[in-house]
C-alpha cells in the first residue's frame, strides 16, 4: 500500500469516527464560553477532529492519485494476515465465555488458537503449553494476587 | 535535606525494600523483551499493585519503570536488538563491542552510566520538584490549561513522523477522554447508550491494547518465531578496561545533565535524549572515527541521558501533576488508582508517598546496579524464549491486566477495541504516544479550559492578560509555527537554487 492510499484511508476512517461523534456530541447541551456546559468541548473537538482529517485526506489525494499499484514502495515479504483475522476473531470473541465461564478455559483455547498461529511446535505442544501458561497465570493472580475473576464452570 | 531523610525512613522499611526489589527486577526482565517498551511493561505490570498500600505501590512501580528503562540496553548489546527505543542508539556501537568481544566491558558502562546518571538525575529531581511546586501552588485554570496544551502540541511535534497525523492522535484521544462523567457536572456523557462506558475509558486497557495487543498482532503478522543467536558474557569479562573507563567519564557527566534538561520536555524525552549525547559525544570526542565501530563514548553518554531524562521527565509529573510522556503518564494513573493526585499540593499531603518515593529511587538504583551485572547472564537467557511462546502470554497479561483494573469484562472489550486500532494506526503510520498522554491530560485539560472560561465571563482572553498563561501560549504557537515555516523557508531556498 503506497503512503498515499495509507493516508487517504487513515483520513477517512477518522473523519468518520468523528462525524459519529460529533452526532452524538450535538445531543448534549452545549452552553455557550460564559458557561460551558457538558457538550461544548465534545463539540469543540469533533470539529477539530473533522478539520484536521479533512486536511490530511486533501493532502493525501494528489499522491495517491499519482501511485500506481505498488509503484511508490519496494513489494514486503507478505504477511500473516489470515493469522491476524484469525487472532483478532478470538479476542472479539474471548469475552463472552470468560464472563460466563470463567477465565481458564477461555484463555487457554485463546492461548493455543495463538500457539497454533504463531507456529509454536506441535499442537500437542501447544494444548500443553496453554493449560500450564494459564493455570500457572490463574494461581499468581486470582490465588496470590486475590484478583476475583468470574466463577469458574465447575464451581 | 530533611524531607529526603524522612523518605529514606520510608523506603528502608522490609516491605518497601522488598518491593523496590522486586518491581527492578520484573521491569527490567520485561525491558530485556523486545517490542513491549516501559509502557507496555509498566501497563502489563500495574495490576501487581492493586492491593498495595499506595507508597508501597508506587515504590513498586517506580522499580518497573526504571528497570525497564535499563533492561533495554542489555539486548542492545548483546544481540543488537534494542528492547526499546532509548536503547536504539546503544546499540549502534554497544553492539559493535561486543562483537569485539567487549560486550561485557558495554553492559559494565552501560550499567555504570545509567547508575551515575539516574543519581545526578534524582540529586536534581530532589531539589527541582519542591522549588516547582512551591511556584506552581499559585497557578490557576488558565496557567494549568496553557501548560497542558504545551505539553501536548510540543508532544505532537516530537513524536516523529506527520506532524499532522500527530495532532489527529491527540485529538483522538481528547475525545475519548470526554467519554464518560463530566470533569464539572458529574453527568455523564458520550456513552453512546453503552451503560459501561458511563464510567469513562481507564487509561490503562487504552494503554494495554496500543502497546500490547497492537505488538502481538504485529508479532502474528510477521510470523516471529525462534530467537536470535545470543553472544555469551562471562563475569570476569564486565570489567572494562582502564582507557575504556577514562573515555566514558566525560560523556556520563555530560549525558547526565542534558538527559535531565531534556526530561522536562512534554514528549519521548528519554529517546531524544539519547541521540541528542550520541550526537553531541561525536562533536566533541577527539576520536569521532570511532564510532559507529565500537566506542565507548557512543555507549556510556545515551545510557546515561536516557536515564537521566526518565528521571527529569517525573519532576513535571509531580510538582505539577501534569505527565509529559506515556511513561509518567501511567505513573499518575498508578497513583490515581491508589487514591492520590499528584500535584503542587502533593508534598504537603502525601510527604510519605512523595519522599519515599524519591528515596526508593535512590535505592533501586543501587538494586539495579547490583542486579544488573551479576545477572547479565540470566536476562540474557530470557530471549532465549521463543517469541512465538511469549507473544501469547503476553496477550493473556493484558487480558488479565485489563480486568483487574475495576473486575469489569467492559475493559477487556474496550482494550480489545483500543488494540485492534492501535494495529490498524501502526499499519497507517500513526503514531500512538500522543493519543494516550492526551487521554490523561484531556480531562485536566477541559476542567481548567472551562473554569477560566467561568472566571471571566466567556472570555479568551484570560489566557492572555495572565503573563504566565500568555508566555507559556506564546510558546505553544511557536512550536507549532517556526517549524513550518522553517520548511516553507527550505523549500523556498531549493527553488531559488
Amino acid at each position: 500500500m503506497t503512503k498515499g492510499t495509507k493516508d487517504a484511508i487513515g483520513s477517512i476512517g477518522i473523519f468518520s469516527l468523528a462525524a459519529i461523534y460529533l452526532g452524538e456530541a450535538v445531543k448534549l447541551p452545549l452552553g455557550n464560553a460564559q458557561a460551558p456546559d457538558i457538550g461544548y468541548v465534545p463539540v469543540v473537538v469533533a470539529g477539530l477532529l473533522m478539520i484536521l482529517s479533512g486536511y490530511s485526506f486533501v493532502r493525501a489525494v494528489p499522491a495517491w492519485r499519482k501511485a500506481s499499484p505498488g509503484g511508490e514502495e519496494k513489494p514486503s515479504v507478505k504477511g500473516n494476515y489470515a493469522g491476524v483475522a484469525a487472532v483478532t476473531g478470538a479476542l472479539l470473541l474471548y469475552p463472552l465465555p470468560f464472563a460466563s465461564i470463567g477465565f481458564l478455559l477461555p484463555s487457554a483455547i485463546l492461548t493455543f488458537i495463538c500457539l497454533r498461529i504463531m507456529s509454536y511446535r506441535t499442537a500437542a505442544a501447544s494444548a500443553v503449553a496453554a493449560v500450564l501458561i494459564n493455570v500457572v497465570l490463574y494461581v499468581v493472580f486470582s490465588v496470590w494476587l486475590g484478583v476475583s475473576f468470574p466463577d469458574e464452570i465447575w464451581r | 535535606m530533611e524531607g529526603l531523610l524522612y523518605g529514606f525512613t520510608v523506603a528502608l522499611t522490609p516491605t518497601n525494600l522488598f518491593v523496590a526489589l522486586v518491581g527492578a527486577f520484573l521491569g527490567t526482565v520485561i525491558g530485556v523483551l523486545p517490542g513491549l517498551g516501559p509502557v507496555g511493561s509498566m501497563a502489563l505490570l500495574l495490576g501487581l499493585t492493586y492491593g498495595m498500600q499506595p507508597t508501597t505501590a508506587l515504590i513498586m512501580f517506580a522499580g518497573i519503570y526504571y528497570g525497564a528503562m535499563y533492561g533495554g540496553s542489555t539486548t542492545s548489546i548483546l544481540v543488537n536488538i534494542p528492547g526499546e527505543a532509548t536503547s536504539v542508539v546503544t546499540s549502534i556501537d554497544g553492539n559493535q563491542m561486543a562483537k569485539k568481544g567487549r560486550g561485557g566491558a558495554a553492559l559494565c558502562l552501560a550499567a555504570m552510566g545509567s547508575f551515575v546518571a539516574g543519581t545526578i538525575g534524582l540529586v536534581l529531581l530532589t531539589f527541582l520538584a519542591p522549588t516547582v511546586a512551591a511556584f506552581a501552588v499559585k497557578f490557576g485554570p488558565p496557567e494549568y490549561f496553557a501548560i497542558a496544551l504545551f505539553g501536548l502540541i510540543v508532544l505532537s511535534q516530537l513524536s516523529g513522523g506527520d506532524i499532522i497525523k500527530s495532532l489527529i492522535m491527540v485529538v483522538l484521544g481528547l475525545m475519548l477522554g470526554t467519554v464518560g462523567l463530566d470533569v464539572i457536572t458529574g453527568q455523564p456523557r458520550m456513552h453512546f447508550g453503552f451503560l459501561d462506558l458511563q464510567q469513562g475509558i481507564d487509561f490503562i486497557p487504552v494503554a494495554m491494547g496500543l502497546f500490547g495487543i497492537a505488538e502481538v498482532l504485529q508479532a502474528v503478522e510477521e510470523r516471529v518465531g525462534a530467537s536470535k543467536e545470543l553472544i555469551k558474557v562471562r563475569l570476569r569479562e564486565l570489567l572494562p578496561n582502564k582507557e575504556e573507563v577514562n573515555r566514558s567519564v566525560g560523556p556520563c557527566l555530560r549525558g547526565s545533565f542534558l538527559g535531565f534538561i531534556i526530561g522536562q520536555i512534554p514528549g519521548p524525552a528519554a529517546v531524544i535524549s539519547t541521540f541528542l549525547s550520541y550526537a553531541l559525544e561525536r562533536k566533541v570526542s577527539k576520536r569521532p572515527e570511532e564510532f559507529g565501530k565500537g566506542a565507548p563514548e557512543g555507549v556510556t553518554g545515551p545510557e546515561s541521558a536516557n536515564n537521566s531524562a526518565s528521571i527529569g521527565s517525573l519532576a513535571p509529573l509531580l510538582s505539577l501533576g501534569i505527565p509529559f510522556a506515556p511513561p509518567t503518564a501511567l505513573l499518575l494513573s498508578a497513583m490515581m488508582i491508589h487514591g492520590i493526585t499528584p500535584g503542587p499540593l502533593l508534598i504537603k499531603e502525601h510527604p510519605d508517598l512523595f519522599w519515599g518515593l524519591i528515596a526508593s529511587m535512590y535505592i533501586g538504583n543501587i538494586m539495579l546496579l547490583i542486579l544488573n551485572l551479576p545477572l547479565v547472564g540470566l536476562f540474557v537467557r530470557i530471549l532465549r524464549v521463543p517469541a512465538n511462546l511469549l507473544m501469547p502470554i503476553i496477550l493473556i497479561l493484558c487480558l488479565i491486566g485489563a480486568y483487574s483494573l475495576g473486575n469489569s469484562v467492559a475493559d477487556i472489550w474496550i482494550m480489545v477495541f483500543v488494540g485492534l486500532a492501535g494495529y490498524v494506526f501502526r499499519k497507517l503510520d500513526y503514531p500512538v504516544a500522543p493519543l494516550v498522554l492526551a487521554l490523561v491530560v484531556g480531562p485536566m485539560l477541559e476542567n481548567s479550559l472551562r473554569q477560566s472560561l467561568l472566571m471571566s465571563h466567556g472570555s479568551y482572553t484570560i489566557f492572555l492578560t495572565d503573563p504566565i498563561s500568555l508566555t507559556i501560549l506564546t510558546i505553544s504557537a511557536a512550536c507549532l509555527v517556526v517549524p513550518y515555516l522553517v520548511r516553507k523557508f527550505r523549500a523556498y531556498r531549493r527553488t531559488v537554487k
